[in-house]
């Protein structure tokens, strides 16, 4: 795992971690002394939380079936930017669906199949999956703050 | 039954098995304290609900109590709170089982 110095500035927390559902809790630390830095509620900063987790288990659980060989990293960035919290999660080899990044409409909490598609769109304002040449894919969600 | 620390997919495993034993012991009226509770994901929320349903369908219940702030608000936002009973101690939980 790599960790950018706070150095690195403020607003900004970058780190990379194998795609183990154990480094959990580090992605959830992570977004939480963001947002601590960043005066953001305490409240928010679960819900943003919640929804970074969410992403990263849904990503974990997928992609360590794909790889050929090792265990593969997701590179997680967080940054406060004019008015939002920005979550970018990437991750490296073929393109990965799940309920949370596919579906528009709204699940409800009554149907436990697809809480994670609902606590995802529930908590922030902005999905984004969008593919770069040189990064591979990156999961981008959006919090206004 | 006390939960400490994170239910988040790391321990899922572990509360999937918890729960799944509860079931086989026919145990129908659980109380989770949640005092060291800091943070639950949507699939622990899930399995939760899932036991407090098939406990009522038996004539007993799961029941929260203690939720920190945050955790309350959570389970307040995405509405849980109305599937979920929650009291903020056990005494007030373990009165309502019966009623």
């Amino acid at each position: 795992m790599q960790e950018k110095a706070k150095s690195a500035g403020p607003d900004r927390i970058s780190l990379q971690i194998p795609a183990r559902y154990s480094y959990l809790r580090i992605v959830r630390q992570a977004v939480g002394d963001l947002c601590a830095q960043t005066c953001v509620s305490e409240f928010k900063a679960a819900q943003l939380e919640m929804a970074v987790d969410e992403i990263c288990a849904e990503l974990i659980g997928k992609l360590r079936p794909q790889a050929e060989s090792g265990t593969p990293s997701l590179h997680i960035v967080l940054r406060r930017e004019a008015g939002e919290i920005v979550g970018e999660i990437f991750y490296g080899g073929q393109k990965i669906e799940f309920p949370a990044l596919t579906e528009v409409k709204q699940a409800s909490p009554e149907d436990t199949d697809r809480l994670g598609s609902y606590v995802v769109h529930r908590f922030v304002d902005r999905i984004e999956h969008v593919n770069d040449p040189e990064s591979g894919w990156t999961v981008r969600l959006h919090k206004a703050i | 039954m006390h939960l400490d620390g994170a239910l988040d997919a790391y321990s899922f495993p572990r509360l999937e098995a918890t729960l799944r034993g509860l079931r086989e012991e026919n145990r129908n009226n659980v109380v989770l304290d949640c005092a060291g509770l800091d943070y639950i994901s949507s699939a622990s929320l899930g399995a939760l609900i899932g036991f407090a349903r098939r406990a009522r369908e038996n004539g007993g219940d799961m029941k929260l109590v203690k939720l920190s702030p945050k955790i309350y608000n959570i389970v307040e936002l995405l509405g849980f709170h109305k599937i979920l009973e929650i009291y903020p101690d056990l005494e007030s939980a373990v009165k309502t089982f019966g009623s």
